[in-house]
């Protein structure tokens, strides 16, 4: 295998993104991250839970908590009739969907691109996002899958 | 870590394990081979690997406890129970070296001199036989002995010999020059093999298999007369490594008599090996003379034993080659692949239905045999037989022996029972702490079972066995018993129950008490127990797997515990529940029965202040509607929960409220993921048939979230529940309007059933009001011409039932109010017709009515009109009976007076001696005074008050302390009581 693709080996593979779009936004979520993207999927709600969390599905036997990334995102909720996607990521064994409305390709960015989230974003937003990258006519907002699934556990667990 | 040293940790964990149990079985059995075999293998095991490891202080350790133990195999120390605790010592040494090498990966500092030094003392405590005994073994060959002796002591002992053969063990596997015969051998009996061999013939013992006959037994065939021989050279080589003399060499390569042809001088016969072993070694085995065959010799040679037939020894040394370790999660994964293929099967198979002529039928068919016998075998792999959770036992109970003083033997049976690792682990602890009650409280001291008259060693019985699909465990102690009294006044003293609850409860339920967290019965505290941590701890631990706790106690005679446990939690058996479109499970073991409210059987919710019931037979069940509970918004489609699951957690019954029932199904539970876990109504979620996923419902949290299991009001209908959830005076009281529109309020425990009539159902019979119920007619009161008939055409309105055996009298009510938890205030002087007394509710006076005196009065009007009810009549045809009740508790309130007064008695409540003492002075007279005496206190005012009531002293007495407590209990019937007034009273007239 000495031949190696120039354009590949030129990169950082861990810098993938695989690009989603939740409402008219971009992001980007690190691809080493994702094992998974599947398409639409009957989801199981579940009573009491938080309100980002949309239910429960079946992955190959595995059961997956999704969470609604609008919803997460503090957007307008989905209307009954547009479609999403799910993109499955793991945290601590477990694994988590998340619910976007279109999923891209997978883009390799260059670090000089990267920025940190701007001051004037919203404190939810910078929360869950880790920099952000410039693109040629957009802005790409890298998703920091830790925190997203972070659902303020601390005020459910007191309540 | 290295890998090497976290397999040494986890296989000397799994080893020492093993160990306790085996020592223990050696200390009581010191000459069984088999055994000591299994030890001395273990403990030279953990040596050899230390040596290799490089851990010293182990190796050390371990050395030490292999000298004393190969004294004891070679019959050279006899077993004495100093020597057997210094072992123990040792390995639980070895326990915490292990332990602390697991967590830093490193050996800790420490001084074990001592322990070294113990070992050595008893290593020297017997040097006169050790050379007494290969002479007794065998006198004819004496010299020879001698000399061999040297010769296995210029070899370097048994260690060099291991050490050596187990330097050429990667050699005899791989060269070939050995023809493959070793490749498939394990290489620890391999190892065994030529070690033994080439010791015994060192030592020239009479027991010694010739080398080739020894490697012949582990090999797959024969090795030729050329590889023994090369096994022999190379093990020369090692030993010529290790520094052994040459002509030490020499001399043992005499004895093996290699190359060439086997020296037939060699015993390669195994029978004669056997019965030439003189009998003069058995006076060794002082402990148990009778033993038949003499077991130093026999565990010499393994070799020996396995062609005997004596199959142990073979079966634990081709143990490890039969089983491999899996890791949990590997079995895990599997477990999901497998869930997965089982739900793919079932929507191929779903497919097949639809189109029965399909070519894919046969194969399809085949899969879904192949799926399910795959599930079962993976099932399978979690199972572990319980005997693992025991193991630790043995040596628990001995050490408990020793620090109590006590005889104690354990009885184990039913280890092999199956179950799942999962709940194996969870059971561990709760059973260690059972047994250590058992062996603590339970079991007198010696000298007190002497006294009893009963074998001075307790016994402890621990036993396991399958029973319907979940597992059965017994622990029982042949001890003195749960004393119930002491437990009482223990529980009474910490304030866990009142002087009335007290009173009222049957010894079988003061034993219960054991099961409420701060109760301990031990009177001191041991290093052992009595810190008042326990069965509470334990009940927990098994309520929390989805078990049961029974327990079952003769005073003097022992007590049992029976724990119920699901056979695994991974799957269970599920009921599939619909609300408002969405499915739940709710696991089927704390499910009683299912019932319809649809209406069209006659049942239906009803609502007491927005609160829904049910009548179900004879009372009325609290229910819970799953749609208000889970927030659900409900569907257009199913707009009325009309299936009931009637849910029992403890002594708590309630239903719940769904849309639909499906089938039961066995569920794999999966747990909740974390964003969800506090939401404490989920105990897990489940993947369905068709790949959907649904959750379980954890209707422990149900029964406690609506805030009804938290006092038992629910169960109106177990008084023994009620005393125990509430006070003294507090009782659940149904307030209603009655027909004159006033409050008014009755004791819901003696409200059989709520029924609605309309006026049409009404029918006059001969000056009386009656209905038609249950094909017999009921006289009802408060039915006033008058009243009923401004009734609105199909109006219904709320009828009491008050029932007893066969009878009932329904009282006409306008309206249900509530249902509550309230004081109440007897206002016995100042009681009119049917009231005994008020209460405040929401601010309100309210009326308590005196059942006994509605009852009495439809009896009369039955009665008068119909001359039915003879019974009842009886007392009323003469002057009724009257009787003096003297009682402090609200028992007597709430359910004596109405049942006495319902058999026609004129029945007088003094609350207490003193009130008694009024009444006797105010000039009334009885026919008889019932008293409860269970009270000593009472019970001796109430003494002092009869011997000044010298005019009562004609009049018989009844104790009711019984009656009341079997009544309490519900083991008694109240016509017992009732049967006991009327001879109390009929000793009387005939006295008369």
């Amino acid at each position: 295998m000495s031949i190696v693709e120039p354009a590949v080996a030129a990169i950082d593979s861990t810098a993938g993104l695989v690009s989603i779009r939740v409402g008219k936004q971009n992001f980007g979520v690190p691809v080493l991250k994702v094992q998974d993207v599947i398409a639409q999927t009957p989801i199981n709600r579940v009573p009491l839970g938080p309100p980002e969390v949309a239910g429960s599905l079946n992955l190959r036997g595995r059961i997956v908590t999704a969470i609604d990334l609008r919803c997460r995102l503090g957007m307008e909720p989905r209307g009954p009739d547009e479609t999403f996607m799910s993109v499955i990521v793991e945290r601590s064994g477990e694994l988590y969907a998340l619910l976007v409305d279109d999923v891209g390709d997978v883009l390799w960015l260059s670090p000089a691109d990267h920025e940190p989230s701007p001051v004037t974003m919203s404190p939810q937003w910078r929360a869950v996002c880790s920099g952000l990258y410039r693109l040629e006519d957009d802005l790409l907002l890298v998703i920091n899958v830790e925190q997203i699934l972070n659902l303020g556990t601390v005020s459910h667990a007191a309540a | 870590m290295d890998d090497l040293v976290s397999d040494f940790i986890a296989e000397t964990r799994e080893g020492l394990e093993a160990l306790d149990s085996e020592l223990v079985r050696f200390e009581q059995k010191p000459d069984d081979p088999e055994t000591l075999g299994g030890i001395f293998r273990l403990i030279h095991t953990i040596k050899g690997t230390c040596g290799f490891l490089g851990l010293t202080r182990l190796q050390t350790v371990a050395h030490s406890a292999e000298n004393v133990l190969g004294a004891f195999r070679d019959g050279i120390l006899p077993v004495s129970s100093v020597a057997v605790s210094a072992v123990l010592d040792t390995v639980d040494l070895i326990r915490v070296i292990t332990d602390a090498l697991a967590t830093t990966g490193a050996e800790p500092e420490g001084d074990d001199s001592i322990l070294i030094g113990r070992l050595e003392a008893v290593l020297a405590g017997e040097p006169a036989s050790a050379s007494e005994q290969p002479v007794a073994g065998d006198p004819a060959s004496d010299g020879r002995f001698t000399d061999t002796r040297k010769l296995i002591e210029r070899l370097g002992g048994d260690a060099t010999l291991d050490a050596a053969a187990e330097t050429v063990l990667g050699m005899l596997q791989t060269d070939e020059r050995f023809g493959g015969v070793f490749v498939e051998s394990d290489i620890d009996r391999l190892q065994a093999a030529i070690r033994d061999s080439l010791s015994n013939l060192a030592r020239g013992s009479v027991a010694a298999v010739s080398l080739v006959d020894s490697l012949s037994a582990v090999a797959v065939e024969a090795p030729a007369p050329a590889a023994v021989h090369l096994v022999f050279e190379s093990v020369a080589a090692a030993l010529v490594d290790l520094g052994i003399p040459q002509e030490a060499i020499d001399a043992l390569r005499e004895q093996v008599a290699v190359p060439g042809p086997v020296k037939s001088g060699t015993l390669p016969d195994l029978s004669p090996a056997v019965s030439e072993v003189p009998p003069p070694e058995s006076p060794r085995l002082e402990p148990h003379p009778d033993q038949q065959v003499p077991a130093p010799t026999l565990a010499k040679a393994p070799g020996v034993s396995q062609s005997t037939g004596v199959p142990s020894a073979d079966v634990e040394a081709t143990g490890p080659a039969q089983t491999i370790r899996v890791s949990v999660d590997a079995l895990e994964h599997l477990m999901t692949v497998v869930s997965e293929l089982v739900l793919i099967r079932n929507q191929l198979i779903q497919t097949l239905r639809l189109d029965p002529e399909s070519a894919f039928a046969a194969p399809l068919n085949r899969l879904n045999q192949v799926t399910s016998e795959l599930q079962e075998g993976v099932m399978t792999t979690r199972m572990q037989p319980i005997g693992g959770a025991w193991a630790k036992l043995p040596r628990l109970v001995r050490d408990l022996a020793q620090d109590l003083s006590k005889q104690i033997e354990l009885v184990m049976l039913g280890q092999e029972t199956e179950l799942d690792r999962q709940v194996l682990e969870l059971i561990k602890d709760p059973l260690t702490h059972m047994i250590r009650n058992a062996a603590d409280h339970g079991l007198e001291t010696t000298a007190e079972r002497v006294a009893a008259g009963k074998p001075k060693c307790g016994r402890i019985t621990l036993q396991a066995r399958h029973e319907g699909g979940a597992i059965v465990i017994e622990v029982a102690d042949d001890g003195r018993g749960l004393p119930a009294e002491k437990i009482r006044a223990k529980a009474l003293s910490s304030g866990i129950i009142t002087q009335a609850q007290a009173e009222a409860m049957s010894d079988a339920e003061a034993r219960q008490l054991i099961f409420l967290p701060g109760l301990s019965t031990a009177t001191e505290v041991t290093s052992v127990s009595g810190r008042g941590v326990g069965m509470d701890v334990v009940r927990t631990n098994i309520e929390k797997i989805g078990g049961a706790i029974e327990l079952t106690s003769v005073e003097g005679g022992g007590t049992r515990f029976t724990i119920r446990i699901p056979l695994t939690l991974t799957i269970v058996s599920a009921l599939i529940v619909e609300c408002c479109g969405d499915r739940f499970a709710m696991p089927q073991s704390s499910i009683v029965e299912l019932v319809s409210a649809s209406g069209g059987a006659g049942r239906k919710i009803e609502y007491i202040n927005g609160a829904a019931v049910l009548r179900l037979r004879d009372r009325l069940l609290p229910l819970v509607s799953l749609q208000s509970l889970l927030k659900l918004e409900p569907t257009g489609e199913n707009a009325g929960e009309t299936c009931i699951v009637v849910v029992k957690i403890g002594a708590f019954t309630f239903g719940v409220m769904v849309d639909r029932v499906f089938d039961t199904e066995e569920i794999v539970v999966k747990p909740v993921a974390t964003v969800l876990r506090h939401v404490k109504l989920y105990s897990g979620a489940t993947i369905m048939g068709d790949g959907s996923v649904i959750l379980i419902l954890d209707l422990k949290s149900i029964s406690t979230e609506t805030g009804a299991g938290q006092t038992a009001t629910g169960v109106y209908d177990e008084v023994e529940a009620e005393l125990k959830a509430k006070g003294d005076d507090h009782s659940a009281i149904l307030v209603f309007r009655a027909v004159d529109d006033s409050l008014k309020a009755a004791p819901l425990a003696s409200v059989a059933r709520i029924e609605e009539v309309e006026a049409s159902q009404i029918e006059r019979v001969d000056q009386r009001m009656v209905i038609q119920y249950r094909g017999k007619l009921m006289p009802i009161l408060g039915a006033e011409e008058r009243s009923v008939s401004s009734w609105l055409p199909g109006e219904r309105r709320p009828l009491l039932v008050f029932a007893r055996d066969d009878q009932a009298v329904g009282l006409l009510v306008n309206e249900i109010v509530d249902v509550v938890e309230s004081t109440v205030v007897t206002d016995l002087g100042a009681s009119g017709a049917g009231v005994v007394g008020s209460l405040i509710i929401a601010g309100a006076a309210t009326e308590l009515i005196d059942v006994t005196h509605y009852w009495r009065e439809a009896m009369k009007q039955t009665d008068q009109h119909s001359g039915r009810h003879q019974a009842i009549d009886a007392p009323q045809a003469q002057r009724p009976r009257r009787l003096l009740v003297i009682d402090e508790s609200p028992f007597t309130q709430l359910l004596l007076r109405p049942l006495l007064a319902q058999a026609g008695y004129d029945v007088i409540v003094a609350n207490g001696p003193e009130d008694a003492m009024s009444l006797y002075e105010s000039g009334e007279s009885f026919h008889l005074i019932m008293v409860d005496t269970s009270n000593r206190d009472a019970a001796s005012r109430f003494a002092q008050t009869m011997g000044q009531a010298s005019n009562w002293h004609a009049t018989p007495l009844l104790s009711i302390a019984q009656h009341k407590g079997g009544m309490a209990a519900g083991s008694a019937s109240p016509s017992t009581l009732l049967d006991a007034v009327s001879e109390a009273l009929g000793e009387m007239r005939s006295a008369a």
